[in-house]
């Protein structure tokens, strides 16, 4: 107690001759001004004081502090629970500080030229100092930003908070998704190797794949869309100059000011939705696992301060069960930081991103394989590239976006399949979405699909008919019955996308493991034949 | 002599500072025109001047707080008093009841003597019923305020309360006042768990009989405790109450000081029977645990385990469980009745009784209180006796309140992070010296801005604006107090003040929203009005203003 410093006053610096009741000169005021230059730009620097002690000095750090203000200054200890975030969201967001910040010191030496590109990242590995390692870094945190950034769907969606009033959020989320799978693939083409330059060109041929329709129709002589597309792509009708220049524009301009833009939304919407997804006081009441005092006696008086029309997300929200965001968020969101950091300079220290030959457009080749989050989407480009690459993406990306405005239902949100009911439907998805991925992909793989029976099929039919619009078709009955069964649209929206899940991780895992020359089926990659 | 000190001015009371600056400090000093002062001095001292000696009186029973409020109060009105005091000393239950050591003699006095001063007359050792009869009283006066207090000790009704070395707690502590005999013993036991209680312990502590010589001091483990006691005094004081200790009424800092002191606390504990010796003479007392004080209904109503039983020696036991009006004075006034509790029933506003000329003020119109509130409870009174000697008396005309907006209000870094700091105390060593040595000391200058910092600033209120609030939320998230909270409006209980604010709302009760605040927690840090982006929330200073006619 005897610690104690008697209060500041704001001003008690700003005039030195005050103190001691001095009239003082210009010259002194300004002599005392200078011997307490240290206190004045201190306290102009941090108006909260500093060190931080009580309550009070935390909510005016977060508050008054511009780096900090984007917390709310108290956050619910339930937000902060790992299990129920696992922090995915701070570590989608950290890699993309990891990626911006590695990428700046990449743009130092790339050149986006051909073949300075490629000289320039061979530089970059072999003689830069420290090169191959943040080059390494790049790689890995962009591997692991795309696994984040879809972890964090996951999570989001099976805790269902994307319920009223975050459906906006949840649509921000997807657009920053798609904006992610951007990124990476415009980064991929970048070191212009073979790796690079092929798998661009399926890429471009993804693109130009509308022409299996316009083809089909006989009007590509006429509307050629998929021309079109695959021309504002790449500045050219081969992959080239013009295709380097706009990956490189869209990969260190466009794509991350859009990102940062809707990052910032993002976060913002977070705040204004009524603050981190969480269950509700009451579901947890009692949890042993909780520990801290109530913020609120239950003989608490109150006055009342003002009516106000109408209802916001803020209102019940109340400061009850909540702890001051400094330090305890702080301390959580770097927890989650530093954990996504340690695997990133992990993995970039023990595995090296890769580096071909300089890129040949005369030897393709094979297999041209995408990294791997595209691998699943590959694969379904290998039954049919529209259905595959374009219309099944397409509509898997709007459903998602739809979810929120498609299931209404209201209910707790924030904890993991809150109804018992959920958990069950989930196993149930699961279950039904491997076994019929698995056994749609065993089947083509063992008797072929239309084609080799019928080879004059026309591709109208294929495009149509294929073993991904099939998976696709199983996925969506298997819903509507659910849908149907339980009369939930939750649990509807559950089935379909542990259905869509299952499918991707399958598909996934049959690209980048089964799949070998001329995509072809391959137990193991020591199977592949010598070429 | 009353320009001096005092003078009423339209109710309110000019210091004489007022009047010092007026005549010495003024510009008007050279102006010729100050002349004007002297007879404005003239006019308020002849207005104070004594009431003629024919113009009607008021009796005054009781010296205590109540009855020198109303002396004070009574004078200023022109209203001659005379105060009727039964011991030899002026100031009842102030000095006579509060210990020395907490309320030095002189303090009282110069009171007294200002009140004196006024033209109030004290007349000690005078006893009601047996030097001077009411009768005699309402004879002499135009009105007797009655202010006796309530000086009676509740006896302990257990088997052998009647042995000899029972005291009242109440009678003992006017006995050291007096500096009568006390008859106290070497082991006193004190029961009772209030302030009055830790008085007559400490008392005891100070006043108990030197120990026996040094080299029969018994083993005890806590040495500490058996030098405070066997060194200073020798005697052992024990108090034992039924509460817990956290639910005894006695004032923490009494407790603490107590136990500082070496006061021996036995808590849940009640007394239920006095065991003697052969001479009649109390030996111990026997004690029953208490397993729970209230029944169902909230109501006092202690409950005892018969098997749990406890005995401290003792050879004196001080009796402080409660305190009575001694209305036996007063049997067989024409007019005045008891009521079934055994006391006469007065208006607590007023003062006024069934009889029209007796009226009642402190402790004996409301029971044991503190001395402030007899203070206000006397100076009602005056106010009241005065009104119905046909004497006009300033009455309340109006009043005024309301919230100016600060600008720029800011509390200082660091003020919410300040501890309270007890004020000072002396050594126990140097309060156990004898019944005047003070307890407590003062604080310095130092710690007293230090602690004046602390001041919560709560005439500054948060005040809302409904028409501006978008119900952000940014109030409730940003307070460091928690205090904040907004619910919907169908979450309050419906009072016919909130649904007539409701409908001036204009919309459902589900679609309105309250903010609602805990005023206890609020430390005025101004963090919400900062933070609201609507500019909704101001910090506004409360006024107030009580015009007097």
């Amino acid at each position: 107690m005897n610690a104690q410093e008697p209060p500041v006053r704001p001003d008690a610096v700003n005039d030195p001759g005050d103190a001691a009741g001095l009239r003082v000169s210009g010259l002194q005021a300004f002599l005392g001004n200078l011997k307490n230059l240290g206190v004045i730009a201190k306290n102009a620097f941090v108006r909260h004081g500093w060190p931080i002690r009580s309550e009070r000095d935390r909510s005016r750090a977060v508050f008054q502090n511009f780096f900090l203000h984007i917390h709310s200054t108290r956050t619910h200890r339930w937000s902060l629970r790992p299990s129920f975030t696992l922090g995915l969201g701070v570590m989608a967001f950290g890699s993309f500080l990891v990626l911006s910040v590695t990428g700046i010191f990449l743009m130092i030496y790339y050149q986006a030229g051909i073949p300075e590109a490629y000289q320039t990242v061979k530089d970059l590995s072999f003689v830069s100092s420290s090169g191959k390692y943040v080059r390494n870094i790049h790689r890995w945190a962009a591997h692991f930003m795309v696994f984040a950034v879809f972890a964090h769907m996951t999570r989001v969606f099976y805790t269902s908070s994307y319920r009223a009033p975050r459906e906006f959020n949840w649509l921000i989320g997807v657009g920053l998704l798609v904006l992610t799978l951007g990124l990476s693939f415009t980064g991929y083409l970048l070191p212009w190797d073979q790796l690079a330059f092929w798998a661009i060109t399926i890429g471009s041929n993804i693109a130009a794949s509308p022409r299996e329709i316009t083809d089909a129709l006989g009007m590509t002589g006429v509307f050629d869309i998929g021309g079109l597309q695959r021309e504002l792509l790449l500045g050219g009708s081969e992959v080239g100059q013009g295709a380097l220049t706009r990956f490189y524009l869209l990969h260190v301009i466009l794509l991350p000011a859009a990102a940062f833009a809707l990052l910032g939304v993002h976060f913002w919407r977070i705040r204004k939705d009524g603050g981190l997804s969480r269950p509700p006081d009451a579901a947890f009441a009692g949890d042993p696992g909780v520990t801290g005092k109530p913020a609120f006696v239950p003989s608490k008086t109150y006055g009342l301060m003002a009516l106000v029309r109408g209802k916001t997300p803020a209102v019940d929200r109340g400061p009850e069960g909540t702890v001051a965001s400094l330090p305890h968020a702080f301390r959580a969101e770097l927890a989650a930081f530093m954990l996504m950091l340690a695997i990133v300079c992990g993995l970039s220290f023990f595995w090296d991103a890769p580096l071909k030959e300089l890129a040949n457009p005369r030897v393709p080749e094979n297999p041209a394989k995408a990294p791997w989050y595209f691998l699943g989407l590959q694969e379904l480009v290998s039954y049919s590239a529209f259905a595959g690459g374009m219309l099944i993406p397409g509509i898997v990306v709007v459903g998602l976006a739809l979810i929120p405005f498609l299931d209404r239902e209201q209910g707790v949100s924030g904890t993991w399949l809150a109804r018992g009911s959920e958990k069950k439907i989930f196993w149930g998805s699961l279950v039904f979405g491997l076994a019929s991925v698995i056994g749609v992909v065993a089947f083509t793989v063992k008797f072929g699909w239309l084609r080799s029976w019928y080879p004059g099929i026309p591709q109208l039919v294929i495009t149509v008919v294929n073993p991904g619009t099939l998976i696709m078709l199983l996925y969506t009955g298997f819903s509507l019955l659910i849908l149907q069964r339980t009369g939930s649209t939750r649990k509807g929206a559950v089935a379909l996308f542990t259905c869509f899940l299952s499918g991707f991780l399958v598909l996934t895992v049959v690209g980048v493991y089964f799949r070998g020359p001329n995509w072809n089926f391959y137990l193991s990659p020591a199977q592949w034949p010598i070429h | 002599m009353v320009t001096e000190q005092y003078g009423p001015e339209s109710g309110f009371y000019a210091r004489k500072e007022v009047f010092w600056r007026l005549l010495d400090q003024d510009p008007l000093m050279d102006n010729p025109d100050r002349e004007d002062v002297r007879h404005l001095r003239r006019q308020i001292y002849e207005r104070l001047q004594s009431p003629p000696p024919d113009s009607p009186s008021v009796g005054i029973v009781g010296s205590g707080p109540a009855g020198l409020a109303a002396a004070h109060d009574l004078a200023l009105l022109g209203i001659k008093s005379f105060v009727y005091e039964r011991e030899t000393l002026a100031g009842g239950m102030l000095a006579v009841g509060i210990p020395e050591y907490r309320l030095p003699r002189q303090i009282i006095q110069a009171e007294i003597d200002v009140i004196r001063s006024l033209g109030a007359e004290f007349i000690t050792g005078i006893e009601i019923g047996k030097d001077i009869t009411i009768s005699q009283l309402l004879e002499r006066h135009a009105a007797v305020i009655v202010a006796i207090g309530a000086k009676l000790s509740r006896p302990l009704r257990v088997p052998g309360g009647d042995a000899a070395g029972i005291y009242g707690g109440i009678d003992f502590l006017r006995a050291i006042a007096l500096g009568q005999a006390t008859g106290l013993g070497k082991k006193i036991l004190v029961i009772g768990g209030g302030n009055v209680a830790y008085d007559a312990a400490r008392t005891a502590l100070r006043k108990a009989v030197p120990a026996e010589p040094a080299g029969l001091v018994r083993i005890e483990k806590d040495v500490t405790r058996l030098a405070r006691r066997m060194g200073e005094r020798g005697a052992e004081v024990h108090l034992a109450c039924l509460e817990s200790l956290t639910e005894m009424p006695a004032d923490l800092v009494e407790i603490t000081e107590g136990e500082e002191e070496g006061v021996l606390r036995h808590n849940g504990i009640g007394p239920a029977e006095v065991l003697k010796d052969s001479a009649g003479r109390v030996r111990a007392v026997r004690f029953l645990r208490v397993t729970s004080l209230w029944d169902e209904n909230r109501r006092f109503s202690p409950k005892f385990d018969p098997n749990d039983v406890t005995e401290i020696e003792c050879d004196t036991v001080l009796v402080c469980i409660g305190q009575a009006v001694n209305w036996n004075l007063f049997d067989g006034v024409p007019g005045l009745s008891k009521d079934s509790r055994g006391n006469i029933p007065a208006d607590l506003e007023t003062g006024k009784t069934a009889h029209e000329k007796i009226f009642i003020a402190g402790d004996a119109a409301y029971g044991p209180k503190l001395a402030i509130h007899a203070v206000a409870s006397g100076k009602k009174i005056a106010r009241s006796v005065a009104a119905s000697l046909g004497v006009s008396v300033p009455q309340p005309a109006g009043r005024q309140c309301g919230h100016t907006v600060v600008e720029n209000y800011y509390r200082e870094t660091g003020f919410e992070r300040l501890w309270r700091s007890p004020p000072p105390v002396h050594e126990v060593s140097e309060r156990l010296r004898s019944v005047r040595s003070p307890v407590e000391r003062t604080y310095s200058l130092a710690d007293a801005q230090r602690q004046a910092h602390r001041c919560l600033s709560c005439n500054v209120n948060t005040v809302f604006d409904s028409s501006l609030c978008i119900l952000c939320g940014g109030c409730v998230d940003v307070c460091p107090e928690d205090c904040l909270k907004i619910v919907p409006l169908s979450k309050l209980l419906p009072t016919e003040e909130l649904n007539r604010l409701a409908r001036e709302t204009g919309d459902s009760a589900e679609n309105t929203s309250a903010i609602i605040k805990d005023e206890d927690r609020c430390i005025r840090c101004a963090l919400c009005a900062e933070r609201c982006p609507a500019k909704a929330i101001t910090m506004e200073s409360f006024h107030f203003q009580e015009k007097v006619a």
